[in-house]
């Protein structure tokens, strides 16, 4: 649906020359919800305002959406492209002086559709994001949930195969920000959208996303099924991203004071980290049983991730020295990473 | 209406059909000097704004000598543009005294305010409205229309009223090139004559004048205005 190849993108500032992106590969399926993350300046809004050229790439750049290429296009051609490519913001961008149905019918006008069909057209966008009641409010009287609903329906007028999100739930209260997010899910399923989804929230990817790219410094430094990257996380972007949200870290600042953690001899405390799609035996009962071990838990975190678990647990196995050398060989061998961070 | 006007200004009493015909002039040389002033000052302005860097139609060239002629209009006093201009009314309207004379200046004189305030009005758009309505597949030159202009109705409004009092400020100086005008009236009666109650007269009627601008504009910004 779209292929990126060798962007780069500079800017310049006097005679500064700033590397916003660093040739940057990507391929986005039809029907993805492709997230890409990364830190604010890591040139993830400038990656996404590419791909309509809102931003021009540098000479040698190929972004080909939907079979076209899009740096070959004239300006009409780019236009009429433009049209069938969604974008939404993460100020919304509606117009104040229009009302909401003016505001969806804003993409419609002058395109030789008949001013009913426009209007059938518009009212019916406004029912799919549930804001059929609004259609006569002004902007300033809607909530910033309710902003984002009309600029999806806006983005959506043209029917577009794709739909770009610069950080659009990143304005949003926590609520807002689900409603919006279930509402992409439910159009990536009904209308067979493909979407591109910029943020700086991980639990934006977990919730919607099925590939991610992790950006860092203008460059692509990971990009994976959702699954993999929480998993087995390989750049120091997405393991400060996954680190920052997860409850497993915690147990570094008890390390650093240990005498709290008052380990007998043998003791040992471990991280467990599940990266196996499959898990659903019950591993910490299973290896007491079998090794005759107790694990006091400290920590666990959890998450569904497309359907799959992916998380851990932190705690302390108490038993035989050997006992405990064999229990983490067996954890070894179902795919759970196993770190001990500390020997009583 | 005679009496009314006798019983504010006595001596007016024998020239109440002069002071109906200054009225009429005013009146006329704000009309049709303002029509051509918006027409030309609102083209200006957007014209500034879209060559602006960063804007739709980028251009360094055309943006800098706009804004150096904008710049040397408006240091001009306006008494003296209008003595200045005199060859090029004659050349353009065929005449440069009177009030079809005074036109010429009159619009010299108000598309560089106007301009300006129509660039200030149009720089107040969001950045975000523009990639928006660029996004949707919308062609720059429809930007100009259905985001710059429409979304700025209201200030737009507001910037005309200022234009149009400033505007009826210089038309009282027409009668410096037998313009007419109730500027002339005010200066051949009330000042020459040491007539003051006819001063006082036609500021009364400029005040009234002003009122109805100011009246008719905000009743306009009110119907417009959604955005609080």
């Amino acid at each position: 649906m779209i292929k990126i190849s060798n962007l780069n993108k500079h800017f310049y500032q006097g005679n500064n020359c700033f590397k916003a992106l660093e040739n940057i590969n990507l391929h986005i399926k039809p029907q993805d919800i492709f997230g890409i993350i990364g830190f604010s300046g890591a040139g993830k809004s400038t990656l996404v305002r590419c791909l309509n050229l809102l931003e021009r790439p540098d000479e040698g750049s190929s972004i080909i959406v939907d079979n076209d290429e899009l740096l070959s296009l004239n300006e009409k051609q780019l236009r009429e492209k433009r049209s069938k490519i969604g974008f939404i913001f993460q100020h919304f961008n509606l117009m104040p002086s229009r009302n909401v149905l003016d505001n969806v019918l804003f993409p419609l006008a002058y395109k030789g559709i008949k001013k009913s069909q426009r209007v059938k057209k518009a009212l019916d966008l406004l029912e799919l994001v549930g804001l059929s009641s609004k259609a006569n409010n002004y902007v300033h009287e809607l909530s910033g949930g309710q902003k984002q609903r009309v600029a999806i329906a806006r983005a959506l007028a043209n029917d577009p195969k794709i739909l770009l999100c610069d950080e659009a739930t990143s304005a949003l209260d926590p609520n807002s920000t689900h409603e919006i997010l279930e509402l992409l899910k439910t159009l990536n399923q009904k209308l067979k959208l493909t979407i591109v989804l910029i943020t700086h929230e991980l639990a934006v990817v977990k919730q919607i996303c099925n590939k991610v790219a992790v950006m860092e410094h203008g460059q692509v430094v990971e990009c994976a099924d959702v699954f993999d990257v929480f998993a087995n996380p390989s750049s120091k972007a997405a393991i400060s991203f996954i680190n920052k949200s997860s409850n497993l870290n915690k147990i570094d600042k008890l390390l650093a004071k240990s005498h709290l953690l008052n380990l007998q001899e043998n003791d040992v405390l471990v991280r467990l980290l599940y990266t196996d799609k499959g898990i659903s035996e019950p591993l910490i009962s299973n290896i007491s049983h079998k090794f005759n071990l107790i694990m006091n838990i400290l920590y666990a975190d959890i998450e569904l991730i497309n359907n799959s678990p992916v998380g851990g647990t932190v705690g302390v196995l108490s038993g035989k020295q050997e006992d405990i050398r064999s229990a983490i060989a067996y954890l070894k061998a179902k795919n759970v990473k196993v770190e001990e961070l500390l020997h009583g | 209406m005679d009496n009314l006007l006798i019983a504010l200004s006595p001596n007016v009493a024998n020239k109440t059909d002069e002071l109906y015909a200054s009225i009429y002039q005013t009146l006329i040389m704000l009309l049709y000097s303002g029509s051509l002033a918006f027409i030309f000052g609102l083209f200006l302005g957007v014209l500034l704004i879209v060559s602006k860097k960063g804007g739709l139609y980028e251009n360094a060239y055309v943006n800098k000598i706009l804004e150096s002629i904008i710049n040397l209009f408006r240091s001009i006093p306006f008494v003296i543009l209008l003595a200045a201009l005199i060859p090029v009314s004659r050349f353009i309207v065929g005449s440069a005294i009177g009030t079809t004379g005074a036109i010429v200046p009159l619009v010299v004189g108000t598309v560089p305010f106007f301009a300006r305030q129509v660039e200030s009005v149009l720089a107040q758009i969001d950045k975000g409205l523009i990639e928006a309505a660029l996004s949707m597949g919308c062609s720059r030159f429809a930007i100009i229309f259905r985001v710059y202009l429409k979304e700025s109705i209201a200030p737009l409004i507001r910037v005309v009223q200022i234009t149009a009092v400033s505007l009826l400020g210089l038309t009282a100086m027409a009668g410096a090139i037998g313009g007419g005008g109730l500027g002339d009236f005010a200066i051949r009666y009330g000042h020459q004559r040491g007539q003051t109650d006819i001063t006082y007269l036609t500021v009364v009627i400029i005040l009234i004048m002003v009122a109805i601008i100011q009246l008719v504009g905000n009743l306009a910004i009110k119907r417009v205005n959604h955005n609080k």
